[in-house]
């Protein structure tokens, strides 16, 4: 995940509750919900390695689990902006 | 620079500094050893950091020259002169009686153990500040 997907991201969920002007907004969330996933099949793996077979380094394993954890929240901020942007619509009186 | 570059470079410095504090450990573990494989006594081992600087994350680039370090080699103090004890019965000794014991200081090696562990935290404490300031940053949307 590069920083300027990141941006691209932030910018939407800055300007949520309008149309997002992107091109395709559930790609770009696709996208990071699998980097997210991404991380943390990562994160289990480099675990799992360094238990049971001490391959990798204790401090690569934790960094491991902290870029999969930074990017699991990050997830998570946007899915609660969609989600609130979704409720304020629904919400709007017709 | 990728969100997590900093991560990976604060994660060169823990390996480095770890790797140090390992060989510091084996010189203090071999500070009375008189025979070695190489044959003679030990001598101190000393390690080499080198930085590892991309030519691509220069500034003229946009990129930050961000840097990791790494352990470029472990070189073997043959400057440091080795400590001579006189024992005649001892099976090291030379003809004259004199063995020579390994140019281990220990008090510099528990200075150097210290600066390493020092250095190790300082790497910690880096990843800590940068966990908390992204998620700082993630309240800004709130």
């Amino acid at each position: 995940m590069d920083v300027a997907k990141i941006h691209s991201l932030l910018e939407q969920v800055s300007k949520s509750g309008t149309a997002p002007q992107r091109p395709d907004p559930t790609q770009a969330f696709s996208d990071l919900l699998h980097e997210a996933s991404e991380q943390q099949k990562k994160a289990g793996a480099a675990a799992e390695r360094f238990i049971t077979s001490g391959e990798g380094e204790l401090h690569q394993v934790q960094l491991q689990m902290a870029k999969a954890d930074i990017t699991f929240r990050f997830l998570l901020e946007v899915r609660n902006k969609l989600t609130e942007a979704y409720q304020e619509v629904s919400r709007m009186s017709v | 620079m990728g969100p997590f570059e900093l991560l990976e470079v604060a994660g060169s410095g823990l390996g480095a500094e770890r790797v140090r504090m390992s060989v510091i450990t084996q010189n203090i573990a071999n500070a009375n050893v008189t025979s070695t494989p190489e044959g003679g006594p030990f001598r101190r081992r000393i390690v080499q950091f080198q930085t590892i600087l991309q030519e691509s994350r220069r500034w003229a680039n946009g990129g930050v020259p961000a840097g990791g370090v790494r352990v470029s080699g472990i070189r073997t103090d043959h400057a440091t002169p080795l400590r001579k004890v006189r024992d005649p019965s001892h099976p090291h000794a030379d003809a004259d009686g004199w063995v020579s014991m390994p140019n281990v200081d220990l008090a510099m090696e528990m200075v150097d153990l210290m600066n390493a562990s020092k250095s190790y935290e300082a790497n910690l404490a880096s990843i800590r500040v940068y966990r908390e300031m992204m998620q700082q940053t993630m309240q800004i949307t709130r």
